[in-house]
């Protein structure tokens, strides 16, 4: 009886020290939030209060309007999507190939993808650079999303992997039947769905968050800026205007967390699928 | 690619599919299926033409890039025209950079950067993710949920944050170090490379955290509770209990975390382009920074020099890279031993 009491008392003492943690490590994320609704010379004088003392919104007006803002964020979006989406469609039929059929270069494609699957994007950015330039893409919305989706090596690992898993004899049952290339693909399709939020999920957030590629890609084109790289031109333009800035931040959190708020179930399974195999 | 060596040699038949007792092995190409029956030759079709775009992607944007960077390398190239007017100067870009005190710089802090932050995040996010899987925690969504959310964040816009964050003049953190009396003057956390690294490390802690502690609970939820409960039998408290059952049994999984940890960390760019732009001066240059600059920055591009730095980034994180492989598949070997 003792014994327990005393673990309690410990627990306790975690507990508060986890609060006291959370409540540092959440500083960072609301200081922009309630930033965005502080006028400017509240904002100059803040010093590390939270809490607005008048509630101001055309932050968020001139953060739209001025800064160009909802085009980037526009941009942001279209980017990440088109490019997830192109990414785990091309590398769940490459995965299903590898992963199901043994034929001629297949060994030579799974040793191409494990070499070469770790290249830095500083190593293969000028010639990707180059690259869109000789494919007439450069400062172009398909040149962007080509270069951000990339050589989808690891998700089509991923979906190889998986589908290497699946009982095989599902396949050969359906093949039996008759079933075709497509059949059993589409057959699989209800089995695959974690793989699908892994790899959708991975792709989104890393084109979402990629700064290196869109920065390099919109030097010639400020109109197909991400929300990063604009935000980015945003503070060098007008260093003074932090509660536009603030709003800025704000505003560009909203479609990531709607995404995260949909499919949070998928986030933290697809993150640790990442890990498995 | 998908027309297939077969075509020629096997007369069409495309009524095969739906009669199963058409199938009969094919000579000379050996297509089977994982479980080693025949393919039919339409399907074989089809395997080819769902590889195609994959391998174009892949060929393209990560064979093609490596083998064009070593080539770059060998130039004096501005990125401009085409590569043959520009002219060949050998291993001379190499010279260059590897004398380049720059470089070097670059090249030390990138691993500095990498070896502290990993020091600090893979600790932190695994104490984390222990006590977010303890039975009596309360508010268990509340504490993931904070921990997670800074990772919905891309690093550029945190470092932006951040970076009014640490203002010495008028900012939050500093008014709350000198308000609360904790220090007398405000710091200046980018003033030179030692301190700037270390708020770059804890900051980009701060945003990836999630990440990790999202990696140790798989990890962790993969050990047995059976064996947590036979050691309670025996008398283990806690502490022992992580020492000598979770521990082990993870370590596998560790090793991957931690491999993981190491490659993404070296690819530092964001940070230091937006919180630092690699100064003051050039004393907190990371590779990639380099090669930006030499790329980018410049009046007239160096994609040459640029390029022979990239190569010999490459070169590191493939030796890295391999060297973690060997680590990696001897510890999944021994997860399929441990059966965890």
């Amino acid at each position: 009886m003792k014994a327990i009491r005393r673990l309690r008392l410990r627990e306790v003492i975690v507990i508060i020290a986890m609060l006291a943690l959370s409540l540092f490590w959440l500083y960072p994320f609301l200081w922009p939030v309630f930033s965005a609704f502080k006028s400017s010379q509240e904002m100059y004088a803040a010093g590390y209060q939270l809490w607005p003392k008048e509630w101001i919104f055309d932050n968020f007006v001139r953060a739209w309007d001025s800064a160009n803002f909802s085009r980037y964020l526009l941009n942001s979006v279209v980017y990440s999507v088109v490019s997830t989406a192109l990414s785990v469609g091309v590398s769940a039929f490459a995965g299903y190939s590898l992963a199901r059929y043994r034929f001629p270069g297949h060994r030579f494609i799974e040793l191409l993808i494990l070499a070469f699957l770790f290249i830095p994007t500083a190593t293969s950015i000028l010639p990707i650079f180059d690259l869109i330039d000789q494919l007439g893409l450069l400062n172009t919305m398909p040149g962007i999303i080509l270069a951000l989706t990339g050589g989808v090596g690891f998700s089509t690992l991923l979906f190889r992997g998986f589908y290497s898993a699946l009982p095989q004899e599902l396949f050969d049952a359906a093949a039996l039947d008759g079933a075709g290339f497509v059949w059993q693909f589409r057959l699989s399709f209800p089995l695959v769905k974690p793989v699908i939020a892994t790899t959708a999920i991975l792709g989104f957030t890393s084109s979402w968050q990629e700064y290196f590629i869109p920065l390099v890609f919109t030097l010639g084109n400020p109109d197909l800026r991400t929300v990063s790289v604009g935000l980015r031109a945003f503070t060098q333009q007008f260093s003074v205007d932090l509660s536009g800035f603030a709003a800025g931040v704000t505003l560009s959190m909203l479609p990531i967390i709607a995404v995260f708020a949909f499919f949070q179930r998928y986030f933290i399974d697809g993150l640790a699928g990442a890990i498995k195999d | 690619m998908n027309s297939s060596p077969l075509r020629d040699v096997a007369p069409p038949n495309g009524g095969a599919t739906s009669r199963p007792g058409r199938r009969r092995p094919l000579p000379r190409l050996r297509a089977t299926t994982l479980a080693g029956v025949p393919m039919r030759r339409r399907d074989l079709g089809w395997v080819y033409l769902a590889l195609v775009p994959f391998l174009i992607l892949f060929l393209a944007f990560t064979v093609w890039p490596l083998v064009r960077t070593v080539q770059f390398s060998f130039y004096d190239y501005d990125g401009i025209g085409d590569l043959a007017d520009a002219s060949l100067v050998g291993l001379g870009n190499f010279d260059f950079v590897t004398k380049d005190a720059v470089f070097q710089l670059s090249y030390a802090n990138t691993w500095l950067f990498t070896i502290g932050q990993t020091l600090i995040k893979l600790p932190l996010s695994f104490l984390i993710a222990v006590l977010l899987l303890q039975p009596w925690l309360r508010m268990r969504g509340f504490f993931r949920m904070v921990f997670f959310l800074p990772w919905l964040m891309p690093p550029a816009i945190v470092a932006m944050v951040f970076y009014y964050l640490l203002n010495p003049n008028n900012g939050a953190i500093n008014e709350a170090l000198t308000g609360l009396h904790i220090t007398s003057e405000p710091i200046d956390f980018l003033a030179s490379a030692p301190i700037a690294f270390s708020t770059i490390a804890l900051i980009s802690t701060w945003q990836i955290m999630g990440q990790y502690v999202i990696f140790w609970m798989a990890a962790l939820q993969l050990v047995p509770q059976s064996l947590y409960e036979a050691a309670e039998v025996d008398g283990a408290n806690g502490w022992r209990r992580t020492w000598y059952i979770t521990l082990p049994l993870i370590r596998p999984m560790a090793v991957i975390i931690a491999s993981l940890g190491l490659i993404w960390s070296f690819n530092i760019f964001d940070w230091v382009q937006i919180l630092t732009s690699g100064g003051p001066g050039t004393s907190t240059f990371v590779v990639n920074y380099y090669v930006y600059d030499k790329a980018f920055a410049h009046a007239r591009a160096q994609f040459g020099t640029a390029s022979a730095a990239a190569t010999l980034f490459g070169l590191t994180v493939l030796v890295i890279y391999t060297v973690v492989g060997r680590v990696v598949s001897r510890a999944q070997a021994k997860r399929r031993e441990y059966g965890v």
